[in-house]
């Protein structure tokens, strides 16, 4: 992110704003909606964010540190919209039509179905987590700066997330052996 | 799927998959708040060196700018009446308990024999925003989810336009739509953390002073009190439909945009409490036979004059169902 942008906006520069605005509001949306999976409450944190982006800028003391911050209030304002409604949307996916017939294309349907149930029944923390460390590749430590907790909680919220996320693919692995047997 | 499968490799691809670009509404929305929305002032000397030692912050500020005002009440219909209001949020609220005026009587309830109680709405369900709580008296709810928490019925008359803040925990209320100009909160048996630095706002919170306080209207007051960089007035004692309590007024500090009270919890609900920089705030604690009532009004000095009245008279409006 342009430094100059930000110093601009932390002034006052609503011109600069709307440029650092236009910059990230797809990153950031594509983050809320990873987290909370739903599209209209991703927006939601994703205009809340760029609220809080715009009041508190000024005290952003080093504009490199722009997107580490930014991913922390949008995690904040995940945290809200989740709490505030527990609903979850069933999502629908288009099919890949580029997979192999037979068990290779049904083996990615089934698993990315089972991914995503695995993920939404995890807490929100444990979301973010997941989310930061293997969408934006960020190694642990830095997912320990932008969350403001301690690494060794980090590295204990997603030890606990992906042990869920096998136990859900595990026990769904099962139901549909079951569901063939018969 | 066989247990062999490389969870690691699956959750990487289909993490990493598109997502749906957000709508233009997004960004259009955002520039159109920001021409009347204030930024903050940058971080004070002192301020940025105790930053400098500490884990990068992030500075969030609630949606809601100066709004304390949580998900709303949740009243309790009376005899499964429900009025005419829009449906209740599942949410955990706390009913706002206001305080009447450290030496004013306790003022007669404004309820009616046999009136039927309509439920209070909370926040809107969906996107930003606020949902107008219609002017009439509600019944709050206990901590959590269960009435039987709270073995007293509270209730409160609201007037007209105070609304019920969207992505706010808790129960409170905003006076106006957009920009508030006055909030009401109440939490009853609820608040159990003060912060260390009432102007630490990380997130999701700041650090909390340990250990937690404890649950009298004294343990309370000591506490708040003794928070650093808060300015309280001298407490009065003050009496809520009969049941004593104390009163505290709050200054906040100018050194932090909004001052955070307390954090307050109900299950796995947790929300914290703020008086804006420049408003005014009264904190009014009652011990309702063991239980907490704490209510936190507050308003900006600037506003209207019948803003200030307004929330006494809600307090005063409180009662307390043996």
């Amino acid at each position: 992110m342009d430094q100059d942008l930000i110093r601009r906006a932390q002034r006052g520069d609503e011109d600069a704003f709307a440029t650092i605005a236009l910059a990230v509001v797809t990153r950031l949306h594509a983050l809320a909606y990873k987290i909370l999976r739903d599209f209209e409450l991703a927006e939601d944190a994703t205009q809340q964010t760029l609220l809080a982006i715009w009041r508190n800028l000024p005290q952003l003391r080093d504009p490199a540190q722009f997107d580490a911050w930014s991913y922390r209030l949008l995690v904040n304002a995940c945290y809200d919209e989740g709490r505030r409604t527990r609903r979850w949307s069933p999502l629908l996916r288009l099919l890949p039509t580029d997979g192999s017939p037979g068990s290779g294309g049904l083996d990615e349907v089934v698993d990315r179905d089972q991914l995503e149930r695995g993920f939404v029944r995890l807490s929100l923390d444990h979301r973010a987590v997941v989310v930061l460390h293997h969408y934006l590749d960020l190694p642990l430590q830095d997912v320990a700066e932008v969350l403001g907790v301690p690494v060794g909680t980090v590295r204990s919220r997603l030890h606990h997330a992906m042990r869920a996320m096998r136990a859900a693919l595990d026990a769904d692995a099962r139901t549909a052996t079951q569901g063939v047997a018969r | 799927m066989s247990a062999d499968r490389d969870l690691t490799r699956l959750l990487d691809v289909w993490i990493k998959e598109d997502a749906p670009s957000p709508s233009d509404r997004v960004v259009e929305s955002v520039l159109d708040q920001i021409t009347r929305t204030r930024q903050r002032g940058p971080l004070g000397p002192a301020e940025r060196f105790r930053r400098m030692n500490t884990p990068i912050r992030v500075a969030v500020t609630a949606a809601a700018i100066a709004v304390v005002a949580v998900t709303g009440l949740n009243l309790l219909p009376s005899g499964g009446d429900r009025g005419a209001l829009a449906p209740t949020m599942d949410v955990p609220t706390h009913a706002p308990a206001t305080a009447p005026a450290t030496s004013t009587p306790k003022a007669s309830a404004s309820l009616e024999a046999g009136a039927s109680i309509p439920t209070v709405i909370s926040g809107p369900t969906s996107g930003p925003g606020s949902t107008e709580v219609k002017p009439g008296t509600y019944r709050l709810r206990g901590p959590g989810s269960d009435p039987a928490g709270w073995p007293r019925a509270v209730m409160v008359t609201i007037p007209d336009q105070w609304w019920a803040r969207s992505a706010l925990r808790g129960a409170g209320l905003v006076r106006g739509e957009h920009e508030g100009v006055a909030l009401a909160t109440f939490d009853v048996s609820s608040v159990g953390e003060l912060l260390a630095d009432p102007c630490d706002d990380s997130l999701p919170y700041g650090e909390s002073v340990e250990p937690p306080i404890g649950p009298s209207v004294d343990d309370l007051v000591a506490g708040l009190t003794s928070r650093p960089g808060l300015a309280f007035a001298e407490p009065v004692d003050i009496t809520v439909d009969g049941w004593s309590g104390v009163r505290l007024e709050v200054t906040p500090p100018s050194r932090c945009g909004r001052a955070t009270l307390w954090l307050a919890h109900s299950y796995e609900e947790r929300w914290s409490r703020a008086v804006p920089e420049g408003w005014r705030g009264l904190i009014d604690v009652v011990d309702v036979n063991g239980l907490r009532l704490v209510v936190l009004s507050a308003y900006d000095p600037d506003a209207p004059a019948d803003v200030p009245l307004e929330l006494q008279r809600m307090v005063d409006s409180i009662d307390i169902e043996p």
